[in-house]
């Protein structure tokens, strides 16, 4: 455990000595959901409800997932590629030290520190557009949602490193990359609620893990879940964790198998 | 004495794939590639014994790194045998990490945006390293290398020779017992070179750690190693001491003399190979045994300004085991 978090802490104070980034998370935060309200609102001008989402649903929704994405990704598969493809990952495979563990820790360390500037960002956004959301300090909410992040934190983490790693069999892993941000973006209702999708296709979701990013909580956020759903949902969020895990590892065996330990 | 590090047969080969050039080639490589192989480590073997200070020694592309990343485990070797502190390195097993470094004089571990205590303090979690060694070690360490003042500055601040002294402080905080130093002078000035030679010469000598070390520098090679080990193309041209290399392969000594009055090169020839010449200066390479006999010779044909008889530089010597190496290919 202290070696983990050590591993935090190197974060952390990487994160703290790239200052100038604040102001540009500052505006990446507050812009686009204040124009995706005026959007919305204009389109519900004409109707009342969309998908069984009414204005301040859909809101609620899309500053919420803002925040969700804030919280449970990592961006690690850009420093991943680059240490295999640097050959900085000698460095980790030359002293005891678990690599994916190392950098969930080192992600870990700099994303909280991205996240306690991001809150504020958000109160001041919530006191913006408090006449638009819907509030829901149930304690059994936070509770279940907590578990949800913590549950998606580490899948996304997974599959950033599996991204990552693609770097020991290819040059370039940017389209790779781009490909899996569009797979989440459609299938985890990051860009819309998928009740707005035909429900054959919202059930084929259900058993993939991405819908449990942003769709899946946002549904225990507003209540439209029993209790039950709530447990299966996580329980389909721990099988991928370890499916994903058991895949990470075999990904890392052949990669280091393959590696050169490019330019020393 | 049971060897530290036994390595026999070695064989590296790296795949790649062939490209034709231009963008034709880059669309034909699409659908089929050529896969190409090279061998860099052709069949090495050797022994070393706890403490010793070994110099590696080879043009680049000779397989010195390669061979450097088999003994530190961070590549699998395609054949033969591999062994390190009784492990098998590529198998990469805590116990056996925790008793090596690798300290490369062109990459750096340390957090380059923070400063190098931060860093210093990772490597003690991660070896997991007592508060009290880390302590003594760190004080010990930083007295020798001159950088108390310099732990709280950002690393990339820093001048190349403090940031390799201050790598050199991060490698050796868990008391490594055998370190391996790819190129560690590199680009540093003469007096930072010196520093870090002195500083691994002590090291070696008061802890007896067994270092390897890949190094341009024929004078870092002179400086610190009792063994010298040459390889060129993949293959083992020389394993001995220092010593032995220089008798061995000069049997000859240089001798440079200034005249007072022009003179014909012909003339000169009959002494010696002309090294090399100058307006009135010539260099000549002449046997070892015959220097007392030659010198006078010239000295009493000619006038001479300025005589100096001097051995001959190991450069020299390996540009000549490599060249007669290549005309025996």
């Amino acid at each position: 455990m202290n070696k983990f978090t050590t591993y935090i802490k190197i974060g952390v104070l990487d994160a703290l000595e790239m200052r100038f980034q604040l102001l540009y998370w500052l505006y990446v935060n507050m812009a686009p959901i204040i124009m995706m309200t005026y959007l919305w609102s204009h389109l519900y001008a004409q109707k009342g409800e969309i998908g069984g989402y009414s204005l301040n649903m859909m809101v609620t929704y899309y500053l919420v997932t803002r925040l969700i994405n804030r919280i449970i990704s990592t961006y690690a598969e850009e420093r991943i590629a680059k240490d295999i493809k640097e050959g900085r990952l000698n460095q980790y495979i030359t002293r005891p030290i678990d690599y994916m563990t190392y950098k969930f820790g080192e992600r870990l360390g700099i994303r909280a520190v991205n996240l306690i500037i991001v809150i504020p960002i958000y109160m001041i956004l919530m006191l913006i557009l408090r006449e638009y959301l819907i509030f829901n300090f149930d304690s059994i909410t936070i509770i279940f949602l907590s578990i949800n992040f913590f549950l998606s934190l580490i899948l996304f983490f997974f599959l950033a490193f599996m991204i990552g790693m693609m770097a020991f069999f290819m040059v370039e892993t940017h389209a790779l990359n781009g490909l899996k941000d569009q797979v989440i973006n459609l299938m985890s209702g990051y860009l819309f609620p998928l009740t707005l999708l035909p429900e054959k296709l919202q059930e084929i979701f259900s058993y993939l893990p991405f819908t449990y990013f942003y769709n899946f909580p946002m549904e225990v956020y507003f209540q439209r879940l029993t209790t039950i759903q709530i447990y299966q949902g996580l329980g389909i969020q721990c099988v991928w964790i370890i499916v994903f895990y058991l895949i990470a590892q075999l990904i890392w065996q052949q990669g280091t198998k393959n590696y050169e330990g490019i330019g020393i | 004495m049971k060897p530290i590090i036994s390595i026999k047969n070695l064989v590296k080969q790296y795949s790649y794939y062939k490209k034709q050039p231009g963008l034709l080639g880059s669309i034909k490589s699409l659908f089929h590639r050529e896969k190409l192989y090279v061998e860099a480590v052709k069949g090495i073997s050797f022994e070393i014994q706890p403490g010793e200070f070994v110099g590696f020694v080879g043009p680049n592309g000779a397989g010195k790194t390669t061979t450097l990343k088999m003994l530190s485990g961070i590549l699998y070797p395609t054949s033969g045998d591999v062994d390190v502190l009784n492990h098998k390195p590529f198998e990469r097993e805590p116990e056996f990490q925790k008793q090596f470094a690798l300290v490369m004089g062109q990459k750096n571990q340390l957090w380059w945006d923070l400063p190098a205590i931060e860093s210093f303090l990772l490597n003690k979690a991660i070896y997991e390293i007592p508060d009290a060694l880390f302590k003594k070690n760190l004080d010990e360490l930083s007295e020798l290398l001159d950088i108390k003042d310099i732990l709280d500055v950002q690393v990339r601040k820093l001048s190349l020779g403090q940031r390799m002294k201050c790598e050199l402080v991060a490698a050796l905080l868990h008391s490594p017992k055998v370190l391996f130093l790819d190129e560690p002078t590199i680009g540093l000035d003469v007096i930072s070179q010196n520093a870090i030679r002195e500083f691994l010469k002590a090291y070696n000598k008061e802890k007896g750690a067994t270092i390897i070390l890949t190094s341009h520098y024929m004078q870092d090679i002179r400086r610190l190693c009792d063994r010298v080990i040459i390889i060129d193309h993949g293959q083992l041209l020389y394993d001995g001491t220092y010593d032995a290399l220089h008798t061995q392969y000069s049997d000859s000594k240089t001798v440079e003399f200034t005249l007072a009055n022009r003179v014909d090169a012909k003339e000169i020839e009959v002494f010696g190979k002309i090294l090399s010449q100058k307006d009135r200066t010539f260099s000549i390479k002449i046997p070892r045994e015959k220097t007392a006999e030659i010198t006078g010779k010239i000295l009493e044909k000619f006038q001479v300004d300025d005589i100096v008889i001097h051995e001959r530089d190991i450069e020299e010597i390996i540009e000549e085991i490599f060249t007669d190496k290549k005309m025996r290919d």
